[in-house]
């Protein structure tokens, strides 16, 4: 296990790209509405990538094959200049402690309270305090407007603060890569806010940011200062031209 | 991980504690009585205690807490991990760089191992003392606990020691390995989970009587 006490470990060799997709093919499968055909893209520190998808392919292998959990049929993804393809299952391991992740699914183990899912991960790949942890976490729950850390099962708790807590998840512990999959779906628009303010707060510490949308409002909204956007046709990314 | 293991201990070792208790009374009531009888009649009272721990501790002792272990604790490990995997958890560990093998089957392990060795205690002490008691109380049974407690722990070696701890852990093992891997094996839908469960049940009672009886065929050779 890789142990660090900041996520950014300061060994790290030296790379462009936070991540980058070169030709990457991924077949459909069950798990998937569609998959990836030959898409190449790379985000450097600071910059962030709104793609937006179908609303009818809205399960795509995207965020997965970013993270290294799905590995492409053709062609190589790269986190930190390292091919997910060519890590042992320790160092991959170790390499996704560094990602921050707003799931789809929202993506909570059931028999953990929130607060606890919140922290899991930084206390798995950190040697940073529990204290120091949860203080991180209370920041950012208060910055998204929840009096505290959602206790409780995720079963429990109301779909919002579930909503908020998995953003508060994301950006804890200023990881090198946050996955944004529709972050503000089904949320009141004064979440949009905060939102925007985390993302540029990541953005300003050298973070890449992946964001996806179906929503044709948050597509159009110029909060998101993107530095580049692109849109999923079928399996196919087409980047547009930048803002 | 600890607050997993605290769970596991709690679902496994101490919420089957009553249940082993009721067997272990019913068992010492049983066994240790008939013992008692059998040798007194045969004029080999003093085989009482080896017997005792032949039966009760080295054999019954381990298979039962076992067994409860399997029913309770076994089925418990192939349906939560079998679900975890179906609703995307196992999923959502990994993206978070958590391997679910540490993370989510060594707790399950260690509280499988811990809690077949206490629950293997609890079961042998108890039958003793209801035995014990019973015999006492139907007039079949020396009185004095000591002439009881004595015969037994005479009839003790160091290597029944390593046996019962052989017995009892190594099923525990065995079946907390087999559960998980069946459980994360799930693929498709909800309806696949108790198949796994009945399977892993199936395999984990094959281990435990496999694993017993080849640890009582190389004590006894």
């Amino acid at each position: 296990m890789f142990m660090t006490t900041k996520p950014v470990a300061a060994s790290m060799k030296p790379f462009s790209s936070i991540v980058k997709f070169g030709n990457v093919t991924v077949p459909s499968s069950s798990q998937y509405e569609t998959g990836l055909w030959n898409i190449s893209f790379g985000l450097n520190p600071g910059e962030l990538l709104l793609v937006r998808i179908e609303r009818e392919n809205e399960r795509l292998p995207l965020a997965d094959v970013t993270e290294g959990l799905v590995p492409p049929a053709h062609g190589t993804v790269t986190f930190l200049g390292d091919d997910w393809q060519r890590l042992s299952a320790d160092h991959a391991a170790a390499q996704r402690g560094k990602i921050g992740r707003l799931f789809e699914d929202e993506g909570w183990i059931s028999d953990l309270d929130v607060d606890e899912n919140i922290v899991l991960a930084q206390r798995h790949h950190t040697q940073r305090t529990e204290e120091e942890i949860r203080e991180e976490a209370l920041k950012f729950a208060r910055m998204f407007g929840l009096p505290g850390l959602p206790r409780g099962r995720p079963g429990k708790v109301r779909r919002w603060d579930l909503r908020k807590a998995a953003c508060i998840r994301a950006f804890l512990g200023q990881p090198m890569l946050i996955i944004l999959e529709q972050p503000v779906r089904g949320v009141y628009a004064d979440f949009m806010a905060p939102l925007l303010n985390a993302v540029q707060s990541a953005r300003t510490h050298g973070a890449a940011v992946l964001w996806t949308v179906t929503d044709p409002q948050i597509w159009n909204n110029s909060g998101i200062r993107a530095a580049s956007r692109a849109k999923m046709l079928g399996s196919e990314l087409r980047m547009m031209e930048p803002d | 991980m600890r607050s997993v293991f605290a769970q596991q201990l709690l679902l496994f070792g101490v919420e089957s504690v009553r249940f082993i208790l009721i067997v272990a009374v019913l068992v010492g009531i049983s066994i240790v009585v008939q013992l008692d009888v059998w040798t007194g009649k045969l004029g080999q009272s003093q085989k009482l205690g080896p017997l005792l721990v032949v039966v009760v501790a080295r054999e019954l002792g381990p298979l039962f807490a076992n067994f409860v272990l399997i029913v309770r604790g076994g089925s418990a490990i192939t349906t939560e991990l079998g679900l975890m995997k179906i609703g995307g958890e196992v999923r959502v560990l990994e993206a978070q760089g958590i391997e679910p093998l540490p993370f989510l089957v060594m707790p399950r392990v260690l509280a499988m191992a811990v809690s077949a060795f206490c629950l293997t205690v609890i079961f042998v002490l108890v039958a003793f003392a209801s035995g014990f008691a019973f015999g006492a109380f139907i007039g079949r049974a020396n009185p004095d606990p000591s002439v009881f407690v004595n015969s037994v722990f005479k009839a003790i070696h160091p290597f029944d020691a390593i046996g019962l701890l052989v017995k009892c852990l190594l099923p525990a093992l065995l079946t907390a390995v087999i559960c998980s891997t069946e459980g994360l094996g799930v693929e498709g839908g909800v309806t696949e989970v108790p198949l796994a469960a009945k399977r892993a049940l199936a395999r984990s009672l094959g281990a435990l009587f496999i694993t017993s009886a080849t640890v009582s065929l190389l004590t006894y050779s």
